[in-house]
């Protein structure tokens, strides 16, 4: 009973309607974002591409560096080569991150 | 229902092969639902325009993630219950009171003693004063016709919190509704 009335007083609630135009401009928009995710999809290509040969390079370059030694007055220090390595790992995580997020594209929703 | 899904998975077929103009099925198909979804909670005309046309990119954008183990329609309506709720959360909620359950029939009944014009009026304002999740559970329930369950997979809210936002703005609504009926009755006099 108590949900019949109340929802028979909702039911009386004014709701308006979208505008009549609505429909046209959503898909206008819609058209538009999806010329922006072709070239998008484009360009994605490339980035990954590039990224792909960067990596490669930068691997294949590592391999050849050797240790560095810095030396300040008598004192000498020797630098392992890996140990160089890990802000170029944290760099690689960060741009991969980002590149995974642009295969989100809910992401970039404002206009 | 059935007969829906099946053109459901026709035009998404359709947009997912390179053909946008195929989407509008899904606008001209939804629009209102989607649309009367989140001025429920928003309770303003282009506020809710607005965030109903950001939902339907958003589902083109990630048609191709569509699971499909749930319809189009609970799909879209998610989006648009999620987007509204982040923009609602911008604005400051108001504190609403609850009203004594023995104190409701008294509110229908001097609510049925008003003009029509007059009801409609109040009602709709009462409404537009209710918190957004509290409106949203009153529309899904009363007005929808969803079931407790529907709404909590609509909403992502667990059975309880479904439970429990409809009992409180169904007291909520008849406090606010108590309210304005008396001081409207005091500016009578």
């Amino acid at each position: 009973m108590k949900a019949d009335n109340m929802k028979y007083i909702l039911s009386q609630k004014e709701t308006p309607e979208p505008d009549g135009d609505f429909e046209d401009r959503l898909m206008a928009r819609i058209r538009r974002r999806s010329a922006q995710m072709a070239v998008e999809k484009k360009y994605a290509r490339l980035m990954y591409s590039f990224f792909a040969l960067g990596l490669a390079f930068g691997l294949v370059l590592s391999l050849f560096m050797g240790n560095i030694t810095i030396d300040i007055r008598d004192a000498s220090f020797v630098v392992n080569r890996w140990f160089l390595q890990l802000p170029v790992v944290a760099i690689l995580l960060f741009v991969f991150e980002k590149l995974y997020q642009t295969r989100r594209p809910g992401m970039r929703i404002e206009e | 229902m059935r007969k829906n899904k099946g053109m459901d998975d026709i035009y998404i077929k359709k947009t997912l092969n390179g053909d946008t103009a195929a989407f509008k099925y899904f606008v001209c198909a939804y629009k209102d639902f989607a649309f009367s979804l989140s001025y429920s909670i928003l309770k303003n005309k282009y506020l809710a325009e607005e965030c109903t046309q950001l939902a339907f990119i958003k589902a083109f954008e990630n048609l191709k993630s569509f699971r499909r183990d749930a319809s189009f329609k609970t799909w879209l309506g998610r989006i648009v219950i999620n987007l509204s709720l982040r923009q609602a959360e911008k604005k400051e909620p108001e504190p609403v009171e609850e009203m004594p359950e023995n104190q409701i029939a008294f509110v229908e009944d001097s609510l049925e003693g008003l003009y029509e014009e007059e009801r409609k009026k109040y009602i709709t304002a009462v409404f537009e004063m209710l918190p957004p999740q509290a409106s949203l559970a009153l529309d899904l329930f009363y007005l929808k016709e969803n079931s407790l369950q529907e709404i909590a997979g609509l909403t992502g809210w667990s059975m309880s919190k479904v439970k429990m936002t409809l009992a409180r703005g169904r007291k909520s609504f008849y406090s606010k509704l108590n309210e304005l009926l008396k001081t409207e009755l005091k500016e009578l006099r």
